[in-house]
C-alpha cells in the first residue's frame, strides 16, 4: 500500500541508484566538441546603416585559455569583464572586413554581453555577443549596392560558422549568398543531423537596393554627445566611381557615427550535449569493471530488499496468508519467487508499455488502474478464503473425509491441487478446504502475483533511466537484482510467519485459536488489505477522495 | 550583374589552368565543405542511394580528418549506416565505416567491419589497408604485416605505401619507410588525391627523417607539407618540433601556438610548455602545462581518448606518476602495441618498480624500431636496475638515432651516459644539475 510519503521517497530512492549506477557523467558538454569555437554573424542592413550582430560560442577549452590569457573571472556579472568586454569587442573587430560598395566600412561595438555556461564536468564555456554598427551615409548608391563581410576570426578552427543577412525597413535585397534565418537561434541550438552539418561560411556577399531617395546624412549622436566636429564623411568623396586600381590600392573609409539605440544582445546557453565518442563511451563503461558491476547489482539487491520492508508489495498480504494457511518453507519461498517474478515483469511490461505507448498514455495514469486491479483481486481471494474458512466453521469436522463429497465438489471452483506435508493426500481432490486451509498453488500464484504486480516507482525509474542512457542490458539486470531482494525478505518474512505459527501451535497445539480463528482472521485480513489497496489506488489517481 | 562576375571570373580562371598545364591536378580538388554539400544535395535529390550516402560519408570523414572535430565521424557514421540499410553487402560502405570506428579507437570493431569489407570484395586494397591499421595499433605485428602485404599485391597508391611504410618504421626500417613514403606521395600527386592525404604522407615522411636525426630534410618536409596544405596543423606542429631540435626557440613557440590554434592536443601543449621552461619563463610553461591536464581532464569525461599523451605527460615532468601508472596500464588492457608497453615500462619506472619496468620494455623494443625514446627509456630502466652495461648501450643508441630528440631529455641522456662511463663524479653531476 503505497501512501505519497512513499511514493515519492521510493522515487528519489530509484532515481539516485538510477544516477549513480547509470549516469556517471551526466552534465553536458559543448555540443560541437570542446575544443570548437563557434561563429555566428546576423548582418541587418538597413538605410544608412549596417548592424552586425557577432556571436562567438567558445567550447570549454578556448575558454580555460580564454581565462588563462586574459585573467578573466568566469561569472557573468563580475566587474573585471566591462573591461574585458571592451577590449574583446575591438579585437575581434579587427578580424572582421566589412564593405560595401568597395568601401570598407568602419564600425564600432555597441552593445557587448558574455554569459557562461558550464560544460562537460561543469567546466565553463563562454559566449560572446557584440553589436556593431557601421554608417553607410553616401556609401551606398541609389541604384544596386554590394555588400561583402568577411570573418577571419580564429581562422581554421573547428566549430560552427554562420551568417544569415536580413533586410531592414526600406532596403531589399536583389541576390544573397547566405540565408535570412540560422539553424542555430543564435549559437543556442546546434542541430546537427546526416543531411544537416555545421555550416561553415565565413563570408557573405548581399546585393541589395534602398527604395526611394538616397537619404540625407543625418547626424543623430547619442544625448550628450561630443560635438559634430568629430565626423568627417565627405559625401563627395565616397560617391566618386573607383577604378579598378584604386579599389586596390586604397579602400575608402567612411567614418561611422554610433546610434545607441541597438537592440541589445540577448545570450542562451546551449541546448546540445556534446556528440561523444560513441565506442570510448561503451567501452568506458566496461571499464568500470566487474566489481562496480557486482557493487551495482548489490546496491539495487540491497534497496530492493529495503523497499520490501516498507509497506506494500503485499508483505501484509504475504504474511497473513502463510499464516492463515499451513504453508511451509517451500511455499514460503514459492510466493517469494512468483512475487519476484510478478514485480518484475510489471516493470518490464510497464517500462515496454511506457516507452512505446508515452504518447498516449502517461504512465502515470497507469499505476491507480494497476493498483486497482491488484486491490481487487487480492480482496477477491481474501474474501473467498473468509468464506470457506467461515463456511467449514459450520462442519464439526476437522477431518475431511473421503465420503463427504458433496461439499468437496463446490470448492474446486477456484482452487488447485494442495500439495505439502501437511495435505499428505493431496492426490485426493475431494477433500474440500480444512480450516486452516492447505495452502494451494493456484491461490499462491493468484497471491503472489497480484501483490507484485505493481511496480514500484523506484524500479520504474531505474529502468526507464536505463533505457534513456542506452544501458537497457544493464538496467534489466539491475531491475532483476531489485527483485531478488525484495524477494529475499519477502520469503523472510514468510518463513517467519510460517515458523511463528508452528511455534505457537506446537504450544497450543491444534487448538481453536490456531486451527479456526488465525485463518478466519487472516483472510479477513486479506480482505481488508485487497480493499484498502484498491481504495488507495483511486484515491491516488483522484477518483475518490477521502477526508480523514 | 553579380552571376556574370562570377561567371566572367570562372572562364578566366578555367582557361589560365588549362593553360598552365596539368601541372598540378590535385590543386583543384574541392574543399570537404564543398562536397559536403555536393552530396547532402545529392542524397536530398536521391534518398535511396546508397552510393550517394557514401560518398557523404566519405566527405565527412575527410572534414573530420582536416579540423578534428568528432561531430563528423559521428555524421559520417551515420552515412555510412544508411547506405549500408539500403545495400547491406556494400563493401566500400563497409571499409569507411571501419575506418570511421578505427578512428574512434574501436580497434575490434574496426577490425571486424574491414573483415567484412575483404570477404565482401577481396580486390579491394584499402579494406586490407584498415584492417591492417587496426591489428598494427593492438599489437597483432604478424597479421598487420600479412594483410599489409596483401594490400600491397591489389594496388600501391598513397595510402597503402604509406601503410607500409609505417609498417617498416616500426620494425626498424626507416630508409625503406622513406622510399615508401617518397613513392607513396609521388603516387598520391599523380592521383589526384585530397591536398589533405598528400600533406599527411609528407608529414610522415619529415617524423621519419626527424626520427634518424636529419633535421634539415624533415623540416624541408614539413615546410613542404604546409605548402601543399596551408596551416596543416601536424606539419606546423612537426615544423615546431625540428625548430625545437634546432634550438631555434622563438620560431618553435609560434610554430606551436599556430597548431594549438588550430587543434589544440595536448602533446603540442605539452612541448611548448617544455619550451618555455627551457628558456625561462616559467609563468607560461605553467599555462601550458595546465592546458595538458585541462584538456586530459575534459577528454576523460567527453571519452575521447588521450590516455597516452597524458601518462607519457605527467611521467616525463615527474607529477601524478601514480595516475600515470593507472593510464599506462588502462591503455595497454585494449592496445597492446609497443607503445603502450613503453608507456606502461616508462611510468613503472617512474614509480621506482623497475624490475617490473624490465620485461614490458623488452616487449616494447621486440621489433627493433629505431626511436630514440624507446632506446632512451630503456637505457634509463637498465640503469634503474643496475644493468650498466645495456643501459649505455641503449643510451648511446639514442643519441646516436637522434641526438636532439627531445628539450630535456636528451641532455638526461648524455648526462647519464656520461655518468655511467664514469666520467663524472656524483659530486660534478649535481653541480651540474643545479648549473641547468
Amino acid at each position: 500500500m503505497a501512501n505519497r510519503g512513499f511514493v515519492s521517497r521510493g522515487r528519489i530512492a530509484g532515481l539516485t541508484l538510477a544516477l549513480i549506477l547509470l549516469a556517471p557523467r551526466l552534465s553536458f558538454a559543448h555540443p560541437l566538441g570542446n575544443f570548437s569555437i563557434s561563429h555566428y554573424t546576423g548582418i541587418r542592413v538597413e538605410q544608412d546603416a549596417v548592424e552586425l550582430r557577432y556571436f562567438v560560442d567558445m567550447a570549454e577549452i578556448p575558454t580555460f585559455q580564454e581565462i588563462q590569457e586574459t585573467g578573466i573571472v568566469p561569472e557573468a556579472e563580475h566587474p573585471g569583464l566591462t573591461g574585458y568586454l571592451a577590449r574583446k569587442a575591438e579585437t575581434l573587430r579587427e578580424g572582421l572586413v566589412l564593405e560595401v560598395n568597395t568601401s570598407q566600412l568602419r564600425f564600432q561595438s555597441e552593445s557587448r554581453e558574455v554569459i557562461f555556461s558550464p560544460g562537460a564536468g561543469g567546466l565553463p564555456t563562454m559566449k560572446l555577443g557584440i553589436v556593431y554598427r557601421a554608417r553607410l551615409d553616401g556609401a551606398a548608391s541609389t541604384g544596386l549596392s554590394h555588400l561583402r563581410y568577411r570573418d577571419a576570426n580564429f581562422p581554421d578552427r573547428a566549430g560552427w560558422k554562420e551568417i544569415v543577412a536580413v533586410e531592414g525597413p526600406g532596403i531589399s535585397f536583389v541576390s544573397s549568398s547566405v540565408p535570412e534565418r540560422d539553424r542555430s537561434t543564435q549559437l543556442t541550438d546546434y542541430p546537427t543531423d546526416l543531411l544537416n552539418s555545421p555550416p561553415q561560411t565565413l563570408e557573405a556577399v548581399v546585393t541589395f537596393t534602398r527604395e526611394g531617395s538616397a537619404p540625407v546624412v543625418a547626424m543623430i549622436g547619442p544625448p550628450g554627445s561630443p560635438s559634430p566636429e568629430s565626423f568627417s564623411p565627405l559625401p563627395s568623396e565616397a560617391k566618386e566611381p573607383a577604378s579598378g586600381t584604386e579599389r586596390a590600392v586604397r579602400p575608402r573609409e567612411v567614418e561611422a557615427r554610433v546610434q545607441t539605440d541597438a537592440k541589445p544582445v540577448r545570450l542562451q546557453t546551449n541546448q546540445q550535449a556534446t556528440p561523444r565518442n560513441a565506442f570510448t563511451e561503451l567501452m568506458t563503461t566496461k571499464e568500470l569493471g566487474v566489481g562496480i558491476v557486482l557493487f551495482a547489482l548489490a546496491a539495487a539487491a540491497g534497496l530492493g530488499a529495503f523497499h520490501a520492508l516498507e509497506p506494500g508489495h503485499g508483505k501484509t498480504v504475504v504474511a497473513a496468508y502463510l499464516v492463515g494457511s499451513r504453508g511451509t518453507a517451500w511455499h514460503a519461498l514459492l510466493l517469494g519467487l512468483i512475487v519476484t517474478a510478478s514485480h518484475t515483469a510489471g516493470v518490464y511490461l510497464l517500462g515496454a508499455v511506457t516507452l512505446y505507448a508515452s504518447r498516449y498514455v502517461v504512465p502515470e495514469r497507469l499505476y491507480p488502474w494497476l493498483g486497482v486491479i491488484s486491490g481487487l483481486t487480492v480482496a477477491g481471494l481474501g474474501f473467498y478464503l473468509f468464506l470457506r474458512r467461515y463456511a467449514s466453521k459450520n462442519h464439526p469436522h476437522a477431518h475431511a473425509h473421503p465420503h463427504e463429497h458433496g461439499h468437496g465438489h463446490h470448492q474446486h471452483g477456484f482452487v488447485g491441487h494442495s500439495h505439502g506435508p501437511e495435505g499428505a493426500h493431496a492426490s485426493d481432490h475431494h477433500r474440500h478446504g480444512k480450516p486452516g486451509d492447505a495452502v494451494s498453488l493456484a491461490q499462491l500464484f493468484a497471491l503472489g502475483v497480484t501483490g507484485g504486480i505493481i511496480p514500484c516507482p523506484a524500479a520504474l525509474v531505474v529502468l526507464l533511466s536505463a533505457v534513456a542512457l542506452r544501458r537497457i542490458g544493464f538496467g534489466l539486470l539491475l531491475i532483476l537484482a531489485f527483485s531478488v531482494g525484495l524477494a529475499a525478505v519477502l520469503i523472510a518474512i514468510g518463513l517467519l510467519m510460517i515458523y511463528a505459527r508452528r511455534f505457537m501451535s506446537r504450544f497450543q497445539g491444534e487448538g481453536l485459536l490456531i486451527s479456526h480463528w488465525l485463518p478466519l482472521t487472516s483472510s479477513a485480513v486479506i480482505t481488508v488489505l485487497g480493499v484498502a489497496i484498491a481504495v488507495q489506488a483511486l484515491v491516488s489517481a483522484g477518483i475518490l477522495q477521502i477526508r480523514l | 550583374m553579380h552571376t556574370l562576375r562570377i561567371a566572367r571570373v570562372l572562364i578566366v580562371a578555367s582557361i589560365s589552368l588549362l593553360a598552365l598545364g596539368l601541372g598540378t591536378p590535385w590543386a583543384q580538388a574541392p574543399t570537404p565543405d564543398q562536397t559536403i554539400r555536393l552530396y547532402q544535395r545529392q542524397v536530398l535529390r536521391k534518398p535511396h542511394d546508397a552510393g550517394a550516402y557514401y560518398r557523404l560519408g566519405d566527405a565527412y570523414i575527410q572534414k573530420a580528418r582536416e579540423s578534428g572535430d568528432v561531430t563528423y565521424f559521428n555524421l559520417a557514421e551515420q552515412a555510412l549506416r544508411k547506405a549500408l540499410d539500403i545495400s547491406p553487402r556494400f563493401s566500400d560502405a563497409l571499409r569507411h565505416l571501419a575506418y570511421v570506428l578505427y578512428s574512434r579507437h574501436d580497434f575490434a570493431g574496426a577490425a571486424t567491419e574491414a573483415r567484412k569489407a575483404t570477404e565482401l570484395n577481396p580486390a579491394d586494397p584499402h579494406a586490407y589497408g584498415i584492417l591492417g591499421d587496426a591489428y598494427l595499433e593492438v599489437g597483432k605485428y604478424t597479421e598487420a604485416e600479412a594483410t599489409y602485404r596483401r594490400m600491397i599485391d591489389l594496388d600501391s597508391d598513397l595510402y597503402s605505401l604509406s601503410r607500409l611504410s609505417g609498417l617498416k618504421s616500426l620494425r626498424g626500417d626507416p630508409e625503406g619507410a622513406i622510399a615508401d613514403l617518397q613513392r607513396a606521395i609521388k603516387a598520391g600527386k599523380t592521383e589526384g588525391r585530397p591536398r589533405e592525404s598528400i600533406a599527411w604522407g609528407q608529414w610522415q615522411l619529415g617524423s621519419e627523417y626527424f626520427s634518424l636525426g636529419n633535421l634539415q630534410e624533415a623540416g624541408a618536409r614539413y615546410l613542404e607539407a604546409l605548402s601543399t596544405y596551408p596551416n596543416y596543423y601536424r606539419a606546423l606542429a612537426g615544423l615546431a618540433q625540428v625548430r625545437t631540435a634546432q634550438k631555434r626557440f622563438p620560431e618553435a613557440i609560434e610554430l606551436y601556438q599556430r597548431a594549438i590554434a588550430i587543434i589544440p592536443q595536448p602533446d603540442y601543449a605539452a612541448a611548448l610548455g617544455d619550451i618555455y621552461a627551457r628558456i625561462g619563463r616559467p609563468e607560461e610553461a605553467r599555462r601550458q602545462y595546465d592546458l595538458v591536464e585541462y584538456i586530459g581532464y575534459l577528454n576523460s569525461l567527453n571519452k575521447i581518448l588521450y590516455n597516452r599523451e597524458l601518462g607519457a605527460f605527467y611521467a616525463d615532468h615527474d607529477i601524478k606518476l601514480t595516475e600515470a601508472l593507472d593510464l599506462a596500464r588502462k591503455e595497454l588492457e585494449y592496445r597492446r602495441d609497443i607503445y603502450a608497453y613503453d608507456l606502461l615500462a616508462w611510468t613503472l619506472h617512474k614509480n621506482g618498480k623497475s624490475q617490473e619496468a624490465h620485461p614490458a620494455m623488452t616487449e616494447a623494443l621486440k621489433l627493433g624500431t629505431k626511436d630514440a625514446r624507446l632506446f632512451f627509456h630503456a637505457g634509463m630502466i637498465y640503469r634503474g636496475i643496475g644493468e650498466t652495461e645495456k643501459a649505455k648501450e641503449h643510451l648511446r643508441r639514442a643519441l646516436a638515432t637522434n641526438p636532439s630528440f627531445h628539450i630535456f631529455h636528451a641532455e638526461v641522456a648524455e648526462r647519464t651516459l656520461q655518468e655511467l662511463e664514469g666520467q663524472l663524479t656524483l659530486r660534478e653531476i649535481q653541480e651540474k644539475g643545479r648549473g641547468q
